[in-house]
């Protein structure tokens, strides 16, 4: 597993939480994302924001929210209260997804790996799953926001 | 000095956080429009009213680089002030950004008071 990585979503998601959403996510044990399993207990990913990154590596940024943590993250961020996973939810899904994304890529760019990002895409219902490119290459990153789950998946092929 | 400010972002929630952070600024009676992608963005710019742009990179249709540029060509009766507001956070992405006509550069996340201070250096007076 590889631990800068780790530790580059550990902190792009320090930040976003404390600068624009206002809550603590709490880190757990990251995992290596299997292909045969994505490591998710069932019922803890409702909607997930998808981005694409491509350069020096082909990679891809999954941020998978149980939704309830969708909820409170959109509630949290507009200082309104959201109780359906509505168009605002699936929105704030998606930047959330790409700040991440774009904080690891700056992350990555001080070592030398450039790469673009693609518009998010947000996926919602009770029962998907997502693929990664390459399940050898994949780490799972597990927080807590006030006892709901978010998850972020980062997978590369160098 | 109440400001006439264009806020281009694909994102609605993003622009909605951008207004609110203008709402409860000193920049509160500013005049607000806004547009989804660049292309809106075009509509949106008036060269004899827009002070200010707040625009993002990554959008569909028209991205904020290309938005920025076509603005640039435009005759404006006055000077208007870009700032990117973006993801696209590395040393090289900012430089691009500076030699294609943006006046400055604020990456997500940000704070209200670093988007009040961006602004405050052109129009605090």
């Amino acid at each position: 597993m590889d631990q800068e990585f780790i530790a580059y979503i550990h902190k792009v998601v320090k930040e976003i939480f404390s600068t624009m959403v206002f809550l603590e996510p709490v880190q757990g044990k990251p995992v290596n994302r299997t292909k045969d399993s994505n490591n998710i207990p069932p019922g803890k990913k409702d909607i997930s924001g998808i981005i694409g990154l491509g350069g020096t590596i082909t990679a891809s940024i999954i941020v998978h929210f149980e939704k309830e943590s969708a909820l409170k993250v959109t509630s949290s961020m507009l200082g309104t209260p959201y109780a359906q996973i509505d168009g605002d939810v699936k929105d704030a899904v998606g930047e959330i997804s790409n700040m991440i994304a774009g904080g690891v890529k700056v992350e990555l760019a001080k070592t030398g790996i450039d790469l673009d990002q693609s518009l998010p895409i947000v996926v919602s219902g009770s029962d998907f799953d997502t693929n990664c490119l390459n399940g050898d290459n994949s780490v799972l990153v597990p927080f807590t926001i006030e006892g709901s789950s978010l998850f972020v998946e980062f997978s590369f092929k160098r | 000095m109440s400001l006439n400010i264009l806020v281009v972002d694909d994102s609605a929630v993003m622009r909605k956080i951008i207004k609110k952070a203008l709402t409860d600024s000193k920049y509160s009676d500013a005049t607000i429009s806004e547009a989804g992608d660049g292309q809106e963005g075009l509509e949106e710019f008036d060269p004899k009213q827009t002070d200010l742009i707040l625009a993002d990179w990554n959008m569909p249709n028209l991205n904020g680089l290309e938005f920025i540029k076509k603005v640039r060509e435009i005759k404006a009766s006055k000077k208007v002030v870009i700032i990117m507001v973006t993801t696209e956070g590395s040393a090289g992405k900012m430089e691009e950004a500076m030699d294609n006509g943006v006046d400055n550069y604020i990456t997500k996340p940000f704070t209200s008071i670093q988007l009040e201070q961006k602004i405050d250096r052109y129009f605090s007076s």
